[in-house]
């Protein structure tokens, strides 16, 4: 069965994740730098994604820390978690490079592509 | 627990309890570090995303194939309480009709509600295909009676139980749907139910609580209309709130949904419009929550 596409929240989470095990708060701010500000989790949205994440075994909790009396819990990147990522990396790789290649093509947009690339 | 902590934690009330639990503590601390110090509350926004990030813990929880069987337990009891309420319904229907000597009616109404006891025996003695035969057989009987009775009347006029409206639709098959779409939605919960049964809440308690809304329908009918009304009232809710408190009775409760709201529904769903959106969800739900209870090996 062909995999579904990644949101980009999720996809994001991922790839915070792909750096190493993190708590949630270090999640947020992860997903935000990654994506240059653009996206700003929050925690409604976060914890319902890591839910579904660990029900599909795509991460897991990695150990808890006590911090101003308050539990900490990590999380990581399962091995599927891993895969799964890479997979949809190569599928948007693809995507992006297909679209480029068309867009080259196309008269009018040539010199701004070549500029930027 | 400082005032503002306890302003963010109660939002985590619409977390399920095991997810609180073990995630209440980081997520507080989650939110009280993503918000500014002088902020007090949570933001709308937060609220909201707070409030949707439950509802989909819990959707998810609740479809999961880890819950499937609590679906077939409620499917099963379900199909088992829909003949029992149209059984219920039809005897308080004629012992008031009685009450206003209106003989002709009650026996009338007696005639639909006893099959219904039978139609419960069938199905609580596990004799599913029987049971079910019975009550797509009292659909159409009820369809075939309510059509001609209806025909005599002229054109435009809209007969709702024992209640006649009068409207400026020509709806005489729109009316015959409504009254037997109980009857229709019950008869289809028997076909699709995998074994209708009593299931985790066990015969003797059922038969306890049907008793017991049974003597209070009974003596709510008997006593002024008041107290009756808030007595029957508080043995629903009561039933109500048993139901809603368990995990299966939650079910029961979403997959007995559209049979009740036709059952008790308001005169004004006479119209071809509302009746189809109500059809059309009634077998959604059902096609929904029979998938669920099916997609799972008995337990």
């Amino acid at each position: 069965m062909p995999e579904k596409s990644i949101q980009e929240p999720t996809f994001l989470i991922l790839t915070a994740l792909a750096a190493g095990p993190q708590h949630g708060y270090g999640i947020i701010t992860d997903v935000l730098e990654i994506s240059g500000g653009r996206v700003r989790l929050r925690a409604g949205t976060l914890y319902a994604a890591l839910d579904r994440l660990q029900g599909e075994q795509l991460i897991e909790s990695d150990r808890e820390e006590v911090v101003d009396g308050r539990a900490r819990r990590y999380y990581r990147l399962t091995a599927e978690g891993g895969s799964r990522l890479a997979t949809e990396v190569e599928r948007l790789r693809r995507n992006a490079e297909t679209a480029a290649t068309r867009l080259r093509r196309l008269p009018s947009l040539r010199p701004s592509l070549d500029g930027a690339s | 627990m400082t005032a503002r902590e306890r302003r963010y934690r109660r939002w985590l009330a619409w977390y399920p309890k095991d997810h609180r639990a073990r995630h209440g503590e980081e997520m507080l601390a989650v939110l009280l570090a993503s918000s500014p110090p002088e902020q007090n509350r949570p933001t709308g926004r937060d609220a909201l995303d707070l409030v949707r990030g439950g509802l989909a813990i819990r959707l998810r929880r609740a479809v999961s194939p880890g819950s499937r069987w609590r679906w077939r337990h409620a499917v099963d009891l379900a199909a088992l309480l829909a003949p029992l309420v149209l059984f219920g319904a039809g005897l308080f229907r004629a012992a008031a009709l009685a009450g206003r000597l209106a003989f002709d009616q009650s026996f009338q109404g007696l005639v639909y509600a006893l099959p219904y006891a039978l139609i419960v025996l069938l199905a609580w003695l596990g004799r599913r295909r029987a049971a079910a035969a019975c009550a797509w057989a009292m659909v159409a009987l009820q369809t075939a009676d309510t059509t001609i009775g209806l025909m005599p009347l002229s054109k435009g006029t809209v007969v709702m139980g024992d209640v006649l409206l009068a409207s400026g639709q020509p709806l005489i098959a729109v009316s015959a749907l409504l009254t037997t779409l109980p009857a229709c939605v019950c008869a289809a919960m028997l076909t699709l139910a995998p074994s209708p049964s009593p299931g985790p809440l066990g015969s003797r308690r059922l038969l306890a609580w049907t008793g017991g809304v049974l003597i209070a329908c009974v003596v709510g009918a008997m006593i002024p209309r008041v107290f009756g009304v808030v007595l029957v009232l508080a043995a629903l809710g009561t039933v109500a709130v048993m139901a809603l408190r368990s995990p299966v009775g939650r079910r029961v409760a979403v997959t007995m949904a559209p049979f009740l709201i036709a059952a008790v529904l308001p005169g004004g769903f006479a119209q071809i419009v509302s009746l189809g959106a109500l059809g059309m969800t009634a077998a959604v739900v059902l096609a929904i929550t029979t998938w669920l209870a099916r997609s799972t090996k008995p337990a």
